[in-house]
C-alpha cells in the first residue's frame, strides 16, 4: 500500500508539472546515449550490462545484497 | 541487524535505477511522457518472477532476472512477428508459413529435450525452465521466421530488453526482500519527463537530475513502507495483465463512446435521488452487505489461527474458499465500479482503470461535450498519421485482433510463472 501511494502521488507530480503531454528531446547529440552505437552494439545495451554487472556485484559482495537476502529470507 | 536502514536502502536504490531506465528510454523515444510507465510494472514483474526470483523474497537474483527479462522481451518481440508469418495469402509470411510446417518436427522436439541433465539426474523443471525456456522461445521462433534473426529485429530485442532489464533489476532488490514497488510506472515516468524538460537547458546534468529524483522517490518509499509501518502490496501481476488485455480485446478501438440508453443501468450513472447522485447510494448499499461468517473465516485466516483472534469460526481446510470468495467479491466489486464509471462518462475504455488515478487526464481526454478529443493517431486536420491502418489494427497483420495476441502473452507469463515458482514454499494462508 505503501509503494501504491507513492505512485499516486508521482504521478500527480507529473501531471502537475508537465500537463501530461509528451515533452519532445529534439538533441540529437544527447539522444546517441540511446541509440548510438559502439562496436556495431546500441549504446543503450551496453548501459544495460553495464548497470547488470553493477548490480550483481552489489547482489554478491555487499552488505547491501546479503541483507535483502537475509530480509526476504526471513 | 538494522533492517529498517536497509530496506529503506534497498527501496532509494530500485528507485534510481528505474529512473534510470526511464532516462534511456526518454533518449530512445526522443520524448518523455508521465504515461509511459503504465504497464510497465507487469512486464518487469514478470520478468523478475518468470526468471525464478521467488515473489515470497530470499530466492533468486539478477542473472534470474536477466533470463526472465530475455524470456518476456523474445515473447514481446515473437508475438508480433509470428502474426506477420500467419498471414494468410499474398503476404511476405506465406513462404514463411511453408518453412514452418517444415520445421514442426524439429520445433517441437527442441522444448522437450531438457528431461535429463549430463550427470544423469533428471533436471528440475522450475530450475531448467526459465533457463531452457528463452533458447527455445529463439530457436522456435528463428525457425518460424527468418525475420526474427535479422540483425535489425536482435538490435531492437536489444534495445527494448536493455530498458525493460533496468527496471526489473531495480525491482529484483525489492522482490528479493519480499516486497514490492507499485510506484514504478510512476517513477518511470516522472525520471522521463524530468529528462525531457531538463535536458535542452542543462544537457547531460538533466540525467543525473533525473536519476537522483528516483533516488529520492525511493527513500520516500522506503521510508513509508518502513517508519509509517505500511505494507507494501503484491498484486497478481499476469492475471491483472490478462484480464486488462481482455477488456481490450473486447473494445479494438479501445475509445468507444456508449450512449446513456444502452447502458446496462440506464439512468444509474448520471442520475440522482434527492440531489444526492445515485452512485452514492449504490456504494453505501455495496459497503452494508457482509456475511458474519466469511467475515470471520476471514480474519481467521489472516492470522493463521485455527480460530481466529475474537472469531468464532473454526477455520478447516476447506474454509479456504472464503479466501476465494474474497477475491471474487473484489473482482465483482471492480467490474461494478467499471460499470458505474461509463455510465457516469457515458463512455467505456479497457484502459479506464489506469487513467482513474489522474482525473487531469480524464479531463484533457474530453471535449466539454463530452465527445472524445483526437488521439496521436490523427493530425490535427483530423486525417490519420501515416503508419496507422484505418481500422486502428496495426499490429493486427493476419486479422486477428492484436490484442488477441496480448491475451495470449498474458496467459503465457502465468503458465510460466505456474511452471517456474516453488509454489510449495507458499503458505496459502499468509
Amino acid at each position: 500500500m505503501a509503494t501504491l501511494g507513492v505512485w499516486f502521488s508521482l504521478l500527480g507530480v507529473s501531471y502537475m508539472l508537465y500537463g501530461g503531454n509528451p515533452v519532445p528531446i529534439r538533441d540529437l547529440a544527447l539522444r546517441q546515449v540511446a541509440i548510438g552505437r559502439v562496436a556495431g552494439l546500441p549504446v543503450i545495451v551496453l548501459v544495460a550490462l553495464v548497470v547488470l554487472a553493477i548490480c550483481y556485484f552489489i547482489e554478491r559482495w555487499t552488505k547491501l545484497g546479503r541483507y535483502a537476502y537475509a530480509i526476504g529470507g526471513g | 541487524m538494522p533492517v529498517q536502514r536497509y530496506k529503506i536502502l534497498i527501496f532509494a536504490f530500485a528507485g534510481l535505477l528505474i529512473a534510470l531506465a526511464g532516462v534511456l528510454n526518454a533518449f530512445r523515444l526522443g520524448a518523455g511522457s508521465a504515461t509511459v510507465g503504465r504497464g510497465m510494472l507487469f512486464q518487469a514483474a514478470s520478468a523478475v518472477v518468470v526468471g525464478g526470483t521467488a515473489i515470497t523474497g530470499g530466492v533468486g537474483g539478477m542473472l534470474n532476472t536477466l533470463v526472465g527479462v530475455l524470456f518476456i522481451t523474445v515473447l514481446n518481440n515473437a508475438v508480433v512477428l509470428l502474426a506477420s508469418t500467419l498471414r494468410p495469402t499474398g503476404s511476405p509470411g506465406r513462404g514463411h508459413r511453408r518453412r514452418r510446417d517444415a520445421h514442426t518436427g524439429p520445433v517441437q522436439d527442441s522444448s522437450y529435450e531438457v528431461s535429463v541433465s549430463q550427470l544423469g539426474r533428471p533436471l528440475r523443471l522450475d530450475i531448467a525452465a526459465p533457463v531452457l525456456a528463452p533458447i527455445a522461445l529463439v530457436v522456435a521462433f528463428a525457425l518460424l521466421n527468418d525475420r526474427f534473426v535479422s540483425t535489425v529485429n536482435l538490435q531492437n530485442i536489444g534495445q527494448d530488453g536493455s530498458i525493460l532489464l533496468v527496471l526489473a533489476l531495480g525491482l529484483t532488490y525489492v522482490i528479493l526482500m519480499g516486497a514490492i514497488d507499485l510506484s514504478l510506472g510512476a517513477m518511470l515516468g516522472l525520471g522521463e519527463v524530468v529528462t525531457a524538460t531538463l535536458v535542452s537547458h542543462i544537457g547531460y546534468w538533466a540525467f543525473v537530475v533525473a536519476v537522483l529524483v528516483g533516488l529520492i522517490a525511493g527513500l520516500i518509499n522506503g521510508a513509508v513502507h518502513v517508519r509509517l509501518r505500511i505494507p507494501s502490496f503484491h498484486r497478481h501481476a499476469g492475471h491483472e495483465r490478462h484480464l486488462a488485455d481482455r477488456g481490450a480485446g473486447r473494445n479494438p478501438r479501445r475509445e468507444h463512446q456508449r450512449a446513456a440508453a444502452r447502458l446496462a443501468l440506464p439512468g444509474v450513472g448520471p442520475g440522482d435521488a434527492l440531489r444526492i447522485p445515485t452512485t452514492v447510494f449504490l456504494a453505501a448499499l455495496c459497503s452494508r452487505w457482509r456475511s458474519p461468517r466469511a467475515a470471520h473465516a476471514l480474519r481467521a485466516l489472516h492470522v493463521r489461527h485455527r480460530r481466529g483472534r475474537g472469531s468464532r469460526a473454526r477455520i478447516r481446510r476447506t474454509d479456504r474458499r472464503f479466501k476465494i470468495l474474497a477475491f471474487g467479491l473484489s473482482g465483482a466489486a471492480a467490474t461494478g465500479a467499471g460499470a458505474l464509471f461509463s455510465a457516469r462518462l457515458l463512455g467505456g475504455s479497457p484502459i479506464a482503470g489506469d487513467r482513474l488515478p489522474a482525473t487531469g487526464d480524464r479531463g484533457r481526454s474530453r471535449g466539454r461535450d463530452g465527445a472524445h478529443r483526437r488521439d496521436r493517431r490523427h493530425r490535427a486536420d483530423g486525417t490519420r498519421r501515416p503508419g496507422h491502418d484505418p481500422d486502428g489494427q496495426r499490429m493486427s497483420i493476419l486479422g486477428v485482433d492484436p490484442f488477441v495476441q496480448q491475451v495470449v502473452t498474458g496467459a503465457i507469463v502465468i503458465a510460466a510463472v505456474v511452471a517456474t515458482m516453488d509454489r510449495s514454499r507458499l503458505f496459502v494462508t499468509k
